[in-house]
């Protein structure tokens, strides 16, 4: 029987960027932000979350070098990457939707196919969609 | 500070805390661990210098006899600096074995932090830092690693700078 990704859809900048459900703690709508000394410039800040430390990366910066902030509509991805917790901030989180492999193998031919967020050793990375295809 | 946090392994007494100096940075709260501070006094007036200060140096101070750099790093927080206020206070504390005196808006005053509660950056950020941070109930806690604060070479080139203006 083919394989189901069931993966959650954001939008970026118009652009939908998609993260496996399976990596995702939580998404929360944005909230201020503490800065930190030496903050790169990818790091929109730190959050307390229940007693966590969240760094929240901004994924604007991510795609396209530019920030803007975060705006009240915006929304954090609490993503895992291992046992940390760390944040992502989207325009906007668009749909949960369950792909079939074939699905999922013809969106990757798709010349506007989407990109899977992931994250890996505390870096944001976007990875192709035949990534989750071949794991 | 290292000695608290060292190695990836570390294991940490959950029952010790430690005393920290907090201090505010425009509208954050920030921390030196106690050990790495000498003293704290108010805003003096540093003048004018003939020779140009090294970067986030505003200029040198004579502590009863020590002859001491006045850095600002609030440029390094994203904030305005370049400037001393008569409201300021100064901490002078230990970097690296060397006496610097830090620029900040208000020391707030001190507290025991549980080791248990103090995250490494470097453990949830994408680049290495050699910070830290405590969650409490005001929010986030900045726990500064004095020794860690500058370069080796920068802090050379401070000695230098403060040898060379006040002798």
């Amino acid at each position: 029987m083919a394989e189901a990704f069931e993966l959650l859809v954001t939008r970026m900048d118009g652009r939908p960027v998609a993260v496996l459900v399976e990596s995702i703690f939580e998404v929360i709508n944005a909230v201020e932000t503490m800065t930190f000394i030496d903050r790169p410039e990818c790091i929109l800040g730190l959050i307390n979350l229940r007693g966590d430390i969240v760094p929240v990366h901004d994924l604007r910066f991510h795609m396209t070098g530019e920030s803007r902030g975060l705006i009240p509509s915006d929304q954090i991805l609490i993503m895992r990457d291992g046992d940390t917790k760390i944040g992502v901030a989207v325009d906007s989180v668009e749909t949960v939707k369950t792909f079939q492999e074939e699905q999922l193998f013809a969106q990757s031919l798709s010349p506007n196919a989407f990109k899977i967020l992931k994250i890996r050793e505390r870096q944001v990375c976007f990875d192709e969609i035949r990534s989750i295809l071949e794991m | 500070m290292s000695l608290l946090l060292t190695g990836t392994d570390a294991r940490v007494d959950e029952t010790k805390s430690v005393p920290i100096l907090i201090v505010r940075m425009g509208e954050v709260r920030s921390a030196f661990l106690l050990d790495a501070v000498v003293q704290v006094f108010d805003a003096v007036d540093v003048g004018e210098f003939p020779e140009v200060p090294p970067k986030d140096v505003l200029g040198a101070i004579n502590v009863r006899g020590l002859k001491v750099p006045l850095v600002d790093v609030r440029r390094r927080w994203g904030q305005e600096c370049g400037k001393v206020s008569l409201s300021n206070q100064l901490v002078l504390v230990v970097c690296d074995g060397i006496n610097l005196c830090v620029i900040v808006d208000e020391v707030i005053g001190t507290r025991n932090v549980p080791i248990s509660k103090i995250v490494r950056l470097k453990d949830i950020l994408p680049e290495s830092s050699p910070h830290m941070a405590v969650a409490d109930l005001e929010g986030i806690l900045i726990l500064l690693d004095a020794d860690k604060l500058f370069e080796t070479d920068q802090l050379e080139e401070m000695i230098v700078w403060v040898e060379t203006v006040i002798g």
